[in-house]
């Protein structure tokens, strides 16, 4: 009778256990390694600049890139690589665009992808299918590479299977040696760019 | 008197009515942009929310509107200096030859 008491608490316990490997991802249902690609067409890096003069806003157009996890029920070991082309940000006005891809600014011919190489996402939080937490990674930018951590947000469509990521970068214009013009970076420009990224990745 | 205050009234209302037109015009399309897009620049297009959702339930990121967009300190303002700075040396002409003729 004792025995059979043990076991049974023992069952209990060990599937409350094995519950959390499920609880603490988005993928549910989903075990093993995924893989997703970034979809161009949907995806978007909206950036927001101060000016003394105004706010620029602006879209970067082309984005690819892939997402890697590695194990779907524990996403911590999310990895990915996402590329901007420099020359595809856009402000909606010509002359400032060219600006914005001048050497003194983006450097688009020098350096012509923005790139941010996710190596990994800490302090998960999973609701549902939607996970937040920090990705930790290398941003590069005028061919400058910086270690950055940015809150993050992932969300897995098992019925579509496919994922959109959402970041919220900021980028210290002035640590990736973009001084702009006269050195307006700082000055008329803050130095500090907002970088609002949305990507939707569809599974390989 | 009579002969130099005419020309001054005509080209002043000419400059009021040029510059009702040009600040007018550049007003009325600047105001049909979404406030966070508004540009003292010009612009050929901006980005805004189209208020639609994607696949997973959430408003979709800012997409491009083409739209052309006069700037008020590249283009209304150039404008209205330019037409101000004719007027005044059409005028300043104007008195040159009533001077010569008088």
């Amino acid at each position: 009778m004792q025995n059979r008491f043990l076991i049974s608490i023992a069952t209990v316990v060990a599937t409350l256990t094995a519950l959390p490997a499920f609880a603490d991802s988005p993928f549910t249902g989903k075990t093993g390694p995924l893989k997703f690609e970034v979809d161009s067409a949907k995806s978007s890096f909206v950036f927001n600049a101060d000016t003394a003069a105004e706010k620029v806003g602006g879209v970067a157009k082309g984005i690819t890139g892939s997402f890697a996890i590695a194990d779907a029920a524990a996403p911590e070991g999310t990895t990915g690589s996402i590329s901007v082309p420099v020359a595809k940000m856009e402000t909606g006005n010509a002359t400032r665009d060219e600006h914005m891809h001048s050497a003194e600014w983006l450097n688009a011919a020098g350096h012509p992808t923005i790139t941010f190489d996710i190596a990994k996402v800490t302090d998960l939080k999973v609701s549902g299918t939607t996970a937040t937490g920090k990705a930790h990674g290398k941003f590069t930018l005028n061919g400058i590479a910086k270690e950055i951590s940015a809150p993050v947000e992932i969300k897995y469509s098992a019925e579509k299977n496919m994922i959109k990521v959402t970041a919220d970068l900021k980028v210290p214009l002035l640590e990736h040696g973009v001084k702009g013009k006269g050195g307006a970076v700082g000055d008329k420009v803050n130095a500090i760019v907002n970088v609002k990224c949305t990507l939707f990745g569809t599974a390989k | 008197m009579a002969d130099a205050s005419s020309p001054l009234k005509r080209v002043l209302a000419i400059l009021v009515v040029a510059d009702v037109l040009i600040f007018g015009t550049w007003f009325a399309l600047w105001s049909q942009v979404p406030a966070p897009a508004r540009s003292w620049f010009y612009q050929t297009s901006y980005y805004a929310e189209s208020g639609e959702k994607d696949e997973f339930g959430d408003a979709k990121p800012a997409e491009e509107v083409k739209k052309f967009t006069p700037g008020l300190i590249d283009m209304a303002l150039p404008a209205s200096f330019a037409v101000t700075g004719a007027a005044v040396g059409w005028l300043l002409l104007a008195r040159r030859k009533a001077k010569q003729a008088g």
